[in-house]
């Protein structure tokens, strides 16, 4: 036989017998950014292709989504802190060995940037719309003039947002599940899908569902690509890995993440947009709904599973 | 069958015997596959009796009725094979809509000379007569029908005779609803 | 001067002496403990072994905990000692997240907290409060670039282990077996 107990009686809350300290507010927070990031990465790449003509829901309507989605996600996280009321010492310094002061750090910058793109098309958007105050329509004018290269600022911040809530996982060593580099790229590109499938579902204009959805396509397939070598990685790693994996292949997690990731949130609404490509009529918001709930399930089941593997005991 | 369709033509529907013969055989995949009937019924049921459960914990438990479907693990009763066909059924129901061209808005079927709320009222006490005959009986058309008389169940037999022939008996009072 | 720990897994009896001495000592909240004593049993009647371990925070080296506090609350003071500013934690959990050898917690008061290799009794030249209290002297404690200290001594002689070396951490608690 083998055992390995407490004898002296440990039972610590949130860590005994696995560690559950963190709940919904991440997964939400991971989720919510990985969608900001998804919208504004191609808010601002059509915008430098200059096809804001043809992409309208991309560049001004969904972008107007992203702030909310922002503090909404900052707030999540801020409700999962311990210590609340020194929250503002993530600001009074900058360390670049924590993947978590460069998420807040870009969070920093994103969340102003992407609250004066909206702006800056408050007035295409809703006509009416008025500032009331001249110095305001004056900055809003400066911004307009230089949005190609807003654009690129917004580009490159969202590839590091989308990365940075991979990478916030995988630089945690102890916890083998989640210590592998594929999860920053796995993240970027989910976000990236779930961004797309809410600009699909915000489109007026069949052309631009049409491109959109092609690029949804090729996304999914690199997810699904990345998340069967996440789950070989892990078969082809010590033992720890090899456990951490079994969660999906057997033990706990297979079910949720099979059926409702991968299954329903990634391959169903894949075949529903290869159908609407070729021209069956499927309400658009069928596989935009899926792809959303199965990003969530997916960074909920990450993150639940991930403090569940461990080195020891 | 013409398939290069919207929404626009008409609706296609498979030939009626040809499916039959296709649910049967799905019948027997299932009680292959999982050794029990279609879901329609269990998953029902299990829904109720989570939500009972989430509501009121210990009627839930200290119920005969109820406390058959609570798992001992502590888990969900969700957490079923049921639910997933059912949540398959609903999905493959709808990709075969989206191909055929049955999927259009969401419509309430009715006849046109009533009204929604008269509609929905009447499917609403229909449900709950249906509720609570499908407990009495042990099964829907579903499940007593279908999964019960493919294994010969004679109380199964009985279930479907009655409900389909009092239906027809008294669908003449019911007619406005529809014509 | 780098502070680490022995611990002699054939002397430690699992009294726990040395987990409510600590407990009283750092005023640890009810329910929370800094250190615990873990027991492997392994084989088969008539060929049992047990062995039993003090563990705690392990000050590693290359603390990972350290490396991924956003706010530079979990530092490394003098000694190596891995000590938690309480001002400056946010209680994220990201060190919790870290640290392999599950050796911390969140203090009801909202800050993370663990093992701190007892500086303040430290800094008055006494011992750590496990190492003094514990009745059969397994715990061995001082500095270990210094040949002559009671660890040093400690681990000359004996074969040792370290916990979970793969995690690439550097731990500084030997368990000598």
């Amino acid at each position: 036989m083998k055992e390995e107990l407490f004898i002296s009686g440990r039972d610590i809350p949130n860590i005994d017998p696995y560690l559950n300290i963190w709940h919904w507010e991440i997964p939400v927070y991971l989720f919510l950014g990985g969608l900001a990031a998804g919208i504004m990465f191609f808010a601002g790449y059509f915008t430098i292709m200059r096809k804001e003509k043809e992409m309208q829901a991309t560049v001004k309507y969904a972008p107007m989504l992203v702030p909310f989605a922002l503090v909404l996600g900052l707030i999540a996280l801020f409700l999962d802190l311990k210590h609340q009321l020194y929250f503002w010492r993530l600001y009074t310094t900058i360390r670049l060995e924590s993947p978590m002061s460069w998420g807040a750090w870009t969070l920093m910058f994103v969340t102003p940037l992407s609250m004066v793109w909206a702006a800056s098309y408050m007035k295409e958007v809703f006509p009416k719309w008025d500032w009331k105050f001249k110095f305001i329509d004056q900055i809003i004018d400066f911004f307009i003039e230089y949005r190609k290269a807003m654009a690129w600022a917004l580009m490159i911040l969202a590839v590091i947002l989308g990365v940075y809530t991979g990478i916030l996982l995988s630089a945690f060593n102890a916890r083998p599940l989640w210590n592998t580099s594929i999860l920053g790229v796995l993240f970027l590109v989910s976000g990236m899908s779930t961004g797309l499938a809410t600009i699909i579902w915000m489109s007026k204009s069949k052309y631009e569902r049409k491109v959109l959805s092609r690029l949804d396509l090729i996304f999914i397939a690199v997810e699904l690509f990345l998340i069967i070598h996440l789950l070989m990685g892990f078969l082809a790693a010590s033992q720890v890995q090899i456990e951490a994996a079994q969660l999906f292949l057997g033990g706990e997690f297979t079910v949720i993440f099979w059926v409702f990731v991968i299954i329903l949130g990634l391959i169903f609404p894949a075949i529903l947009e290869i159908l609407e490509l070729r021209g069956f009529h499927i309400p658009i918001w069928i596989p935009s709904l899926l792809i959303l709930i199965g990003g969530l399930v997916f960074r909920y089941v990450m993150v639940e599973a991930g403090q569940i593997t461990r080195y020891l005991y | 069958m013409d398939t290069k369709i919207g929404a626009k033509k008409r609706p296609v529907y498979i030939n009626p015997y040809f499916g039959g013969l296709l649910l049967g055989l799905l019948i027997l995949a299932s009680f292959y596959i999982a050794g029990r009937g279609l879901s329609a019924s269990g998953s029902a049921k299990l829904a109720v009796v989570e939500v009972v459960h989430l509501v009121a914990p210990e009627h839930a438990e200290n119920n005969a009725y109820y406390s058959k479907f609570l798992p001992e693990d502590g888990s969900s009763p969700l957490f079923n094979w049921l639910i997933f066909g059912a949540i398959g059924t609903f999905f493959g129901g709808m990709l075969s809509g989206a191909v055929y061209g049955r999927l259009g808005k969401l419509r309430i079927e009715k006849s046109p000379k009533i009204s929604n709320r008269t509609r929905l009222i009447a499917a609403g006490a229909g449900g709950i007569l249906f509720g609570i005959g499908s407990q009495f009986g042990r099964g829907c058309s579903s499940g007593a029908a279908l999964s019960g008389t493919s294994a010969f169940s004679f109380g199964g037999l009985i279930v479907m005779a009655l409900m389909f022939g009092v239906g027809y008996a008294f669908a003449y009072l019911f007619r406005k609803l529809w014509i | 001067m780098r502070y680490a720990m022995a611990i002699d897994t054939k002397k430690c009896v699992g009294c726990s002496d040395c987990v409510v001495a600590c407990q009283t000592e750092n005023n640890v909240p009810n329910g929370y403990c800094r250190d615990w004593i873990v027991e492997n049993v392994s084989g088969s009647y008539p060929n049992v072994e047990i062995e039993l371990k003090s563990e705690r925070c392990n000050h590693c080296d290359d603390a990972p905990c350290v490396r991924c506090c956003p706010t530079g609350a979990s530092h490394i003071v003098e000694g190596g000692i891995v000590m938690v500013t309480h001002d400056e934690c946010i209680g994220c959990g990201a060190c919790i997240q870290s640290c392999p050898y599950d050796a911390r917690y969140s203090h009801p008061d909202g800050y993370v907290d663990k093992c701190t290799f007892c500086q303040h009794r430290l800094e008055k030249g006494q011992n750590t409060a496990c190492v003094d209290v514990c009745p059969t002297s397994c715990l061995y404690f001082g500095d270990i670039e210094d040949p002559n200290s009671d660890v040093s001594k400690a681990l000359k002689n004996r074969a040792w282990k370290v916990l979970a070396p793969e995690a690439g951490t550097k731990p500084q608690l030997y368990f000598l077996t």
